[in-house]
């Protein structure tokens, strides 16, 4: 197998925590929540959401032409944050578009749309004509959109494993640069709220009506939230070409499945295992040099307690583990590279989020974990994110020490 | 910048179901009798994948079935154990019979939705049904890519196997588009299909005598558009290769039932596609 090394050149996120990458490190630092009372328009579930309040304003934008949706609007808004659109440009610039490649991960794509569309159906079942937008309600949407809006010429799909999809992103954008079909790719996730997830997860009665408490003895179910993330990976030798500086190597990836259940978890967690012990293989690593761990958490009872006494038997106390869903509610198909930005930026801010709103450890889960925040300087972090149909994806990255 | 090497793979198995067919055997009377049928005319069977157990069945949705089904004709043929393959579903439209009761549902004033039609409208429920029916724990991705769902689908499945050196199931479906959803997308065909392949130096786990290899299959990445007309595809399949999104590996298996060689071309993106060198084996077979 091809051994170059895979670097994180940029990346940017947009959540309920935060417009943009320095707004979300402001919003850790204070320990403020994004999570709201439910004010989604249409949805009188008692639950918190992580509601993007900002976006409203940009839904419906006439910019986005036949491009509408809320999800459209969000990955928007979150492509104009910080650097990242002029770093792809300047790669742009050298390498040409059909050598950049173009991962989405998403669980709803744009079926918001979709279900705006349904509340004008005429009696003969027909949609008015603003909305035959097929390449808006195919799953493919957010692939689509961004190619059109940035012009990436090269290989584009959209990754839909539910929570797992915008983890997965990473180990595909790896496998093609590895194999030498593009010379960078941009990844992404993007999920946002609609009435098909909160009505569907209040169904499967996994919804809290408080804002949601991961592996805390009281915690009573998730609260759903909406985001975007992107990050641009290329293979290091080509990044330090063009003077690119370097702080965040890529060094494993694991996926797995469950074999078990739909939408429960393995009591065992014995699928997750795999895809840990398969990123810690292909990082190289063992269990104690990894230094966090931004656990997936969702605050379901389940989850947490499948995963937290999983990791409190696969590592030490010395790494240090939360979930941050306090602050962004379960953005579902962008969790995956929301999550691994939280991960790869505390290598660079030294600033670990806590899990917040954790009261009191569930005592059945034997973890070590609190509320507040730590400072350190990190080496190796790990992003866990686990989905629909036992799909399971854990992602390791680390502080970037060259080429060798 | 990196040489753009070509990969190799090994196709091991292919499983095919749509109108007129339920297997590969079916799929190949048919191609030797196309210019007889009219497409419209044709029966559509109900896929009864019996991987899954009954009472699952029962409740899993039609996208999942067929796609199942095919994946399990590929399987057997290929002689592997699904918990040595990994997986890469596909299907360009998902299931819009889902969306689009969910859509009806949620318009209503109670907007209660069915818990089991919400854990099935994930686009890997196909994905899910397969790894849990079969205790498959490798790695399973679901990919969309509308009308590049067969060109990412095939990229992703060939990378993996080479750099993993591992088994992969290809598995495509989409199905006929309903009622309202048929403004958008015309479809008025459903069909799957899966092809299982390895890579060239595959190192078979013991316990099974002989794999037979049914094609050879090199690819490599071009820019550009894809070109018209360049393959070989019964005049009869000429609405579902059009209106299906992952009919589009028709030409594919045309040679494959014809044992032709054949130089095929999927896109991947707006100015990308795969250009595939797919050459059929008749009697090569790998012995241990």
């Amino acid at each position: 197998m091809n051994r170059q090394k895979i670097v994180i050149v940029d990346y940017e996120a947009t959540c309920a925590a935060g417009v943009g990458l320095s707004a979300i490190r402001l919003a850790i630092a204070q320990q403020k929540s994004g999570l709201r009372a439910n004010d989604f328009p249409g949805c009188q579930l008692p639950t918190w959401i992580g509601r993007v309040t900002e976006l409203d304003a940009h839904v419906g934008n006439e910019k986005l032409t036949q491009w509408q949706s809320r999800n459209n609007a969000l990955i928007d808004l979150a492509l104009q944050q910080g650097s990242l659109l002029a770093s792809l440009e300047k790669i742009k610039s050298k390498l040409g578009p059909n050598r950049i490649g173009m991962v989405m991960g998403s669980s709803t794509s744009s079926i918001d749309r979709s279900e705006e569309a349904y509340r004008y159906l005429n009696q003969d079942n027909q949609l008015p004509p603003e909305f035959i937008q097929e390449n808006v309600l195919n799953p493919h949407a957010p692939g689509l959109f961004i190619a059109e809006k940035l012009g990436l010429d090269g290989p584009c799909m959209t990754i839909n494993t539910a929570c797992s999809s915008s983890a997965k992103v990473f180990a595909t954008a790896a496998r093609w640069l590895k194999a030498g079909i593009v010379d960078a790719v941009l990844v992404g996730g993007a999920d946002t709220l609609c009435l098909s997830v909160l009505y569907g997860f209040h169904s499967l009665q996994l919804v809290s009506p408080n804002p949601c408490k991961p592996f805390d003895q009281d915690r009573d179910g998730i609260n759903l939230g909406e985001a975007a993330g992107f990050a641009l990976l290329m293979r290091a030798e080509d990044a330090a070409a063009q003077n690119i500086n370097i702080a965040i190597e890529l060094s494993g990836c694991g996926e797995s499945s469950d074999a078990h259940h739909m939408s429960h978890p393995h009591p065992d967690g014995s699928g997750a295992q795999l895809a840990i012990e398969q990123a810690l293989t292909q990082a190289k690593l063992t269990p104690d040099q990894i230094d966090y761990i931004n656990l997936h958490g969702t605050a379901s009872r389940a989850n947490d307690h499948i995963e937290g006494n999983l990791i409190g038997k696969l590592f030490s106390d010395r790494t240090l583990v939360s979930s941050t869903k306090g602050w962004t509610g379960h953005t579902l198909g962008a969790a995956g590279i929301l999550e691994s930005i939280f991960a790869m930026d505390a290598l660079v801010t030294e600033q670990i989020p806590g899990t917040l709103y954790l009261q009191k450890i569930d005592p059945e889960i034997n973890i070590q974990m609190s509320s507040k925040n730590y400072q350190a300087k990190l080496q190796h972090v790990m992003s866990n994110s686990f989905g629909f149909g036992g799909n399971n994806a854990c992602l390791i990255f680390s502080r970037y020490q060259g080429a060798n | 910048m990196s040489v753009n090497q070509k990969i190799n793979c090994q196709l091991l198995g292919v499983g095919v179901w749509g109108p007129g067919f339920s297997n590969w055997s079916e799929f190949t009377d048919l191609i030797d009798h196309a210019a007889e049928k009219n497409i419209s005319e044709l029966m559509v069977s109900s896929p009864k994948p019996e991987v899954i157990p009954a009472n699952e069945r029962r409740r899993s949705p039609l996208p999942v079935r067929a796609a199942v089904e095919v994946s399990w004709q590929a399987l057997q043929q290929s002689g592997l154990n699904s918990s040595d393959v990994a997986c890469v579903f596909g299907s360009g439209l998902g299931d819009t019979d889902i969306t689009d009761y969910m859509c009806r549902v949620l318009i209503t004033d109670e907007k209660q939705l069915s818990p089991t039609k919400f854990h099935n409208s994930v686009h890997n429920a196909a994905a899910g049904y397969w790894t849990i029916s079969t205790g498959c724990m490798k790695s399973a991705n679901s990919i969309a890519a509308y009308h590049d769902t067969v060109g990412t689908c095939l990229l992703e499945a060939m990378i993996q196997a080479n750099q993993y050196q591992e088994a992969v199931l290809v598995s495509l479906f989409d199905t006929a588009v309903q009622e309202t959803y048929k403004q958008i997308f015309p479809c008025d065909y459903s069909f799957a299909a899966a092809l299982l392949v390895v890579p060239e130096s595959y190192s078979y786990n013991k316990g099974k005598s002989h794999h037979k290899i049914l094609a050879n299959i090199s690819m490599s990445m071009e820019a550009g558009k894809t070109e018209n007309g360049k393959f070989e595809l019964p005049e009869l399949f000429n609405s579902l290769y059009q209106q299906n999104p992952v009919a589009k590996v028709l030409p594919l298996l045309t040679a494959l039932a014809k044992h032709k060689n054949a130089e095929l071309q999927f896109s991947l993106g707006k100015k990308s596609k795969l250009a595939i060198s797919f050459q059929p084996e008749a009697v090569s077979e790998v012995k241990r």
